[in-house]
């Protein structure tokens, strides 16, 4: 059975492959402006209608106008009010879950006394809470690593797939991280072997034209969203991500978490345009953006003479 | 000095609607009040082309002729100001320290001299920056 899921992933990432020297070729500045597909299979889009349902090398964003004004809207590729998270569908806490969600304190989302809280009702509270940034305890306002799922939602910053024989990578313009997925058929890790990750370990396996990810191994330290919902070092994701069509992208999670979850959180599914190499040039480059955080720059600066003056810390007095 | 906006109600929540995914990510609509909207002329002092938060600082004379020194945001980060034309060298010539600019401010709910920018204006009166 493992030997020919690993048959299958090889195949996939065989073709894959051939995405990752055009792909690479995006990363050369020179001439990247004027090119092709983003996806490197091919020069530019296929047939319509005709698509490979495993490739899914390639930039994907939630936000294509961002990179393109003349791309169509995609309103599917919106969320709900209060911005972008896990899910609206929170299953009920457990005391733990509970006890942990109110320790973290948000600076996203609307105000509690806000009239976007008050006209939204049916919003978990998760997304009716927010403080000023200030006065939040987010981890990443100070440049530590988002994790998954948290970084899976970020937009319109856009992420990059790149499938390899045994590996399947994310990288992400947001933070400049990445993420390994291993598809050499090895399983997860046990539990209480290994250092938890704010990224988890992963595995991948195609089902059918659904590329499967599960990863377990968490930092607890990590939120899942920019809400505050927490998780436990138990917590299991599993990743569903399946093309719609050649420039489409559907990706849905489950978080399975008992010590704060009462069930299985499924997420709403997160529809992700591919973004076409000549809509990444900016600036004489074309590909990702450095969108790292550096406590130099966040921290040190922003942090300091922004971030806590908006909240009324060490402000100046009119 | 302060020339409060009457912002048509349709404009602004074509542009709240707009900003929504920006301002959720930053936190913006929490810290700063957007219902209040405001032009002042300003006097860059600093602009820092930093991810992912850019910052700008700027001099501003009150009633009584004294000058304060602000503290602002704008709700945008590099990545997405290059993406619509605005790199570094651009950015940072349009608002070199000493640049009399026009800025849509909203200020930030605590009070003090903090606010965010929604819209830059040059002495020429074209919208820089934010406005692409």
């Amino acid at each position: 059975m493992q030997s020919r899921v690993s048959s299958a992933v090889a195949l996939v990432t065989a073709v894959g492959l051939l995405g990752i020297g055009a792909a690479a070729c995006t990363q050369e500045g020179k001439g990247a402006a004027e090119g092709t597909a983003a996806s490197g299979v091919e020069a530019g889009k296929p047939e319509a209608g005709k698509f490979d349902p495993k490739d899914i090398s390639g930039v994907w964003t939630r936000n294509p106008q961002s990179f393109n004004k003349d791309a169509p809207p995609c309103p599917e590729c919106r969320e709900p009010p209060g911005g972008y998270g896990f899910g609206v569908d929170v299953p009920p806490f457990t005391p733990e879950g509970q006890k942990r969600f109110d320790a973290n304190i948000t600076g996203k989302g609307f105000a509690p006394d806000s009239k976007e809280a008050l006209a939204n009702p049916q919003l978990h509270i998760g997304r009716r809470r927010g403080v000023p940034p200030g006065l939040a305890n987010d981890p990443q306002s100070t440049c530590n690593p988002d994790g998954i799922p948290r970084l899976l939602l970020m937009t319109p910053a856009p992420y990059e797939i790149l499938v390899t024989p045994e590996r399947v990578f994310q990288f992400f313009e947001w933070t400049w991280a990445h993420r390994e997925v291993w598809t050499d058929g090895r399983v997860l890790p046990e539990q209480l072997d290994y250092v938890p990750r704010w990224f988890g370990y992963s595995t991948g396996k195609w089902e059918g034209d659904t590329f499967v990810v599960d990863s377990n191994g968490f930092d607890d330290r990590s939120w899942i969203d920019i809400f505050g919902y927490p998780h436990s070092d138990q917590m299991h994701v599993t990743e569903r991500y399946k093309l719609r069509d050649h420039d489409t992208l559907e990706l849905q999670i489950t978080v399975t978490d008992p010590v704060i979850y009462t069930k299985p959180w499924v997420s709403e599914v997160k529809v992700n345009k591919r973004v076409a190499k000549a809509d990444l040039a900016a600036g004489g480059w074309s590909g990702l953006q450095e969108d790292v955080c550096a406590p130099l720059d966040e921290v040190e600066v922003f942090n300091k003479l922004v971030r806590d003056k908006a909240a009324g810390l060490g402000s100046d007095k009119k | 000095m302060k020339r409060y906006m009457n912002v048509a109600a349709t404009l602004l929540a074509g542009a709240l609607l707009q900003a929504a995914p920006a301002m959720a990510h930053h936190g913006s609509n929490i810290s700063y009040d957007l219902s209040k909207s405001y032009e002042q002329k300003a006097t860059i002092t600093q602009f820092g082309y930093i991810n992912p938060h850019p910052i700008v600082l700027f001099d501003v004379k009150n009633k009584k002729g004294e000058v304060e020194h602000w503290h602002s945001e704008i709700v945008t980060n590099p990545s997405r100001m290059i993406r619509s034309g605005w790199g570094k060298i651009r950015s940072e010539a349009a608002l070199k320290p000493g640049t009399v600019v026009t800025l849509t401010l909203s200020p930030a709910k605590a009070g003090g001299l903090s606010a965010l920018i929604t819209k830059i204006t040059n002495d020429k009166g074209e919208e820089i920056i934010t406005g692409n």
